[in-house]
């Protein structure tokens, strides 16, 4: 009994130890992430920059100096000045407040538009990927399909039919970023498919349901989500342009594409009314693409250095 | 070649049929009757409302309005314009001169620029040319195309007054929305030449070139250059589809005639048979045009005809 009691407890030491070693390789990979991702200081920068306008969006109401929808005709097209720093607009509206409060709108509309983008064609892709018979011949014409139309003018289509509004927009934008998802999930299972971890949950019995989603999806997901984080940045230009055109968010609403659209007609006499949005708008975009070049680098292993 | 140029015809076919198909049903499968949609401003009538429908065949079953609409498609019959009741394809005809000379010269400043910068950060790779290089592409792709529009109206056309903010015809009208659309298209390009270029200076032919005695300029542009064009010219023909797309939102910062500011227009009347006609036309140009790209690039690289 004692000898027994010996091996339980060696047997116990061991697996504390590979529990321990498993924890610190577990903690190294997101640490070898990390030093990747932080070696470019233009990732770096870009990340700070998005996570302070992430910051201001989430905080938008209680940092506006005035009221957005607020209207004083007796200040209208005025210059910028201490107490109004980005000017007023046509309606005496307080750009900066304008601003501040658009950045929740292109932020939101943005990131919703991925993720019905990344959900959709995720889903499609792995089905397709995985099954490999006529599902997937069938969904990659469609996809095919939909890549034969250029990248605004689905969206525009999709609004023409639904209406505008936001939630119209999510969906316009949305539908559009589902086949470049759809392809590169489906090319990455594929492959992944093939590897003997799969194999090994056949045989255990897994169905195919619960081999696609956790075990074969988490596996292929570092290249989607360095798309999404490029996909957002093309969601919020997107969904800008729809606006400028009259297609997207409607007035009085604080939204930078609409914003500029409104100023278009003052610029020689009010250029700050177009200037202002269109600079938070090219710094959200530009410190997007930085934060997905960032981690494409630290996420494919080639430019990874050990 | 003649196979592979077959081959990509025929491939290319039920691609048109199959955008045509997405954009029937994509108008119809939205929620909304159009008939209503279009009364709305006006305040139609059940009767009146009835008799558009009847007028537009949409009192039909969808297979046979899908069949009228594909046999009228085939024989360039995109239905009436509601708002000026004209023929869809007459509007398009008018208006689509103006959309490729203004397509074909955002694409001539795109790869001149594109190209110009890609070499330039290349060759100068890690020097602050390269840098500022980088800067000017990266702005490119993130500043929104309208917005850069009203910045070089603003400056060119209202501050000093060399080119007018406004029109369609003439050389003058053309240069600020062509500098435009081609902005975004030659940072793009500029990336791509960029990183093809190096790689291809980093190769032997290119050290046996300098060993030789060439100049930089001779070993750049004659030697490494034409290696590093292949994958450009792709993603140049490819940029060519995207310019049709974003001449839709350059026409109406100019107020330029063109598709896209005919698309425009039609969608905020809800013109239900024009939006349907020029989105159709629109789609099939950029098959036909990523179609050429594909015989392009297969006369470029034998590899690929052979495959």
């Amino acid at each position: 009994m004692l000898a027994r009691a010996d091996h339980q407890g060696e047997r116990d030491v061991e697996r504390a130890v590979s529990l321990g070693m498993a924890e610190r390789r577990r903690a190294s990979r997101w640490q070898l992430f990390w030093h990747s991702y932080t070696r470019s200081k233009a990732a770096v920068v870009g990340g700070g920059v998005l996570v302070l306008l992430i910051l201001t969006a989430i905080a938008a109401p209680r940092l506006e100096p005035y009221d957005p929808l607020g209207v004083s005709p007796a200040l209208a097209l005025g210059s910028p000045v201490v107490t109004h720093p980005f000017g007023t607009d046509e309606y005496g509206r307080d750009v900066l407040s304008r601003v501040i409060a658009g950045s929740q709108i292109s932020l939101t509309v943005g990131a919703l538009a991925v993720i019905f983008s990344v959900t959709f064609g995720t889903g499609l892709g792995l089905v397709a990927g995985y099954t490999e018979n006529v599902v997937d011949s069938t969904v990659m014409r469609l996809i095919d399909m939909l890549l034969a139309f250029p990248g605004i003018l689905l969206a525009l289509a999709i609004v023409a039919g639904l209406g505008a509004s936001t939630i119209n927009v999510v969906i316009a934008i949305g539908v559009g970023g589902i086949p470049v998802y759809a392809r590169v999930t489906r090319g990455s299972v594929l492959s992944a498919k093939r590897e003997p971890y799969v194999e090994a949950g056949r045989v255990v019995g897994c169905s195919a349901p619960r081999l696609m989603v956790r075990h074969i999806l988490p596996n292929v997901f570092a290249p989607v989500l360095v798309l999404a984080t490029i996909g957002v940045a093309f969601a919020i230009l997107t969904g800008a342009a729809l606006s400028y055109l009259g297609l997207g968010i409607q007035p009085p609403r604080a939204e930078w594409g609409l914003m500029i659209a409104d100023g278009q007609n003052y610029l020689n006499d009010a250029w700050w009314i177009s200037t202002f949005p269109g600079i938070a708008l090219a710094l959200t975009v530009l410190s997007v693409n930085l934060v997905g070049d960032g981690l494409r680098d630290s996420l494919d292993p080639r430019s990874r250095r050990r | 070649m003649g196979s592979y140029i077959l081959r990509r015809l025929l491939i290319g076919i039920p691609v048109v049929w199959g955008v045509a198909t997405i954009v029937f049903f994509l108008l119809r499968i939205l929620p909304g009757d159009p008939a209503q949609l279009m009364l709305q401003s006006t305040g139609g009538n059940a009767a009146q409302i009835a008799r558009l429908r009847h007028n537009l065949g949409l009192d039909q079953p969808i297979l046979v309005q899908y069949g009228h609409y594909l046999v009228g498609a085939l024989h360039g019959d995109l239905g009436i314009s509601l708002r000026n009741n004209i023929p869809v394809t007459q509007e398009i005809r008018d208006q689509f001169p103006a959309t490729l000379e203004l397509t074909a010269a955002g694409m001539l400043i795109a790869v001149a620029l594109g190209m110009t910068l890609g070499v330039v950060s290349a060759v100068w790779q890690h020097t602050w040319i390269d840098s500022l290089s980088t800067i000017v592409a990266m702005f490119g792709i993130c500043a929104p195309s309208f917005w850069l529009g009203l910045l070089l109206i603003f400056f060119f056309s209202f501050r000093l007054g060399w080119f007018p903010a406004t029109g369609t015809w003439g050389w003058a009208h053309l240069i600020l929305p062509a500098v435009t659309l081609g902005t975004g298209a030659a940072s793009v390009i500029a990336r791509l030449v960029r990183s093809s270029m190096i790689e291809t200076l980093g190769q032997d032919f290119v050290v046996v070139a300098r060993a030789k005695g060439l100049s930089q300029s001779a070993v750049t542009l004659r030697h490494a250059l034409k290696g590093a064009l292949i994958p450009a010219v792709t993603l140049i023909g490819l940029q060519f589809g995207s310019l049709l797309g974003g001449a839709v939102i350059i026409e109406t910062v100019f107020s330029r005639q063109g598709v896209g500011h005919l698309a425009v227009t039609a969608i905020l009347a809800k013109d239900y048979t024009a939006v349907q006609g020029i989105v159709l036309f629109v789609a099939i140009a950029y098959v036909v045009v990523n179609l050429l790209v594909d015989l392009l690039y297969g006369f470029l690289d034998p590899r690929i005809r052979y495959s």
